[in-house]
């Protein structure tokens, strides 16, 4: 008889058990039951990217001839320079923003500025000069000052030609293809389908 | 001979001396000293 009695009050708490949990199952909020499954999403941000500017920056290698020269009215002096140097070109995403966000769909518009050159840098190591001459009556000159103030000249209108590198047409199309590659792939790992847009494009 | 090496060296002096001249006039319309940027922006 006793064990009759345990036997039930064990089925009573199992029977409380299993309406608890049924009845659990039906109140709690939609977004819940999907956080318990492991599928909760909350929808994309720029900070979820933002470390990825690193990322996005071509680094384009310069190389060319610089011809710089110098004249007066009896004469001047000429500069043949190689010029080697290294710019950057990236995309600045603290100016980039989501639009038409579908979270159940999971599909996004990623608007971005479009790529700046930052950084020209002359690569002292490798940048030679190839020539440099006086021509006219200046040659028969044995002052040095003309000299000086070309290869200042020179070396100003190269660094100028290395940022020129960075917004040719070319380079910034480079830019904005690895752009679109690093984010389309780190999207796609997140299984987004999000379509990017250049703001000077649209 | 010797009158034409001199009137020579004379017409040299005179070139040289133009050519003198003229580089400081040119150097002189720009700055001294210039400064440009090697790295960043």
């Amino acid at each position: 008889m006793v064990m009759f009695k345990t036997f039930r009050r064990i089925a009573w708490v199992a029977a409380a058990v299993v309406v608890g949990a049924v009845l659990g199952r039906a109140i709690a909020p939609a977004s819940l039951r999907e956080a318990t499954s492991g599928a909760f999403h909350s929808g994309l941000t720029i900070e979820q990217f933002a470390e990825l500017s690193e990322l996005l920056v071509v680094k384009l290698d310069v190389s060319d001839v610089l011809v710089s020269d110098l004249h007066g009215r009896t004469g001047g002096v000429q500069m043949v320079v190689l010029v080697k140097g290294e710019v950057s070109l990236g995309v600045d995403l603290s100016g980039a923003r989501f639009d038409h966000v579908d979270t159940a769909a999971r599909v996004a518009e990623l608007t971005l500025p479009p790529p700046g050159a930052s950084r020209p840098r002359l690569d002292h190591e490798k940048t030679k000069a190839l020539l440099i001459q006086k021509e006219g009556l200046w040659s028969l000159s044995p002052s040095n000052g003309p000299y000086v103030a070309l290869f200042d000249q020179a070396m100003a209108e190269a660094q100028e030609l290395v940022n020129a590198a960075g917004t040719s047409e070319d380079a910034d199309s480079r830019a904005r293809h690895h752009a679109e590659a690093v984010l389309q792939l780190f999207f796609k790992s997140l299984d987004w389908n999000v379509r990017i847009v250049w703001s000077d494009q649209r | 001979m010797s009158r034409l090496i001199v009137l020579l060296l004379a017409i040299y002096l005179v070139l040289a001396l133009v050519g003198y001249l003229d580089e400081c006039r040119s150097l002189q319309r720009r700055p001294a000293t210039r400064s440009f940027i090697i790295e960043g922006r």
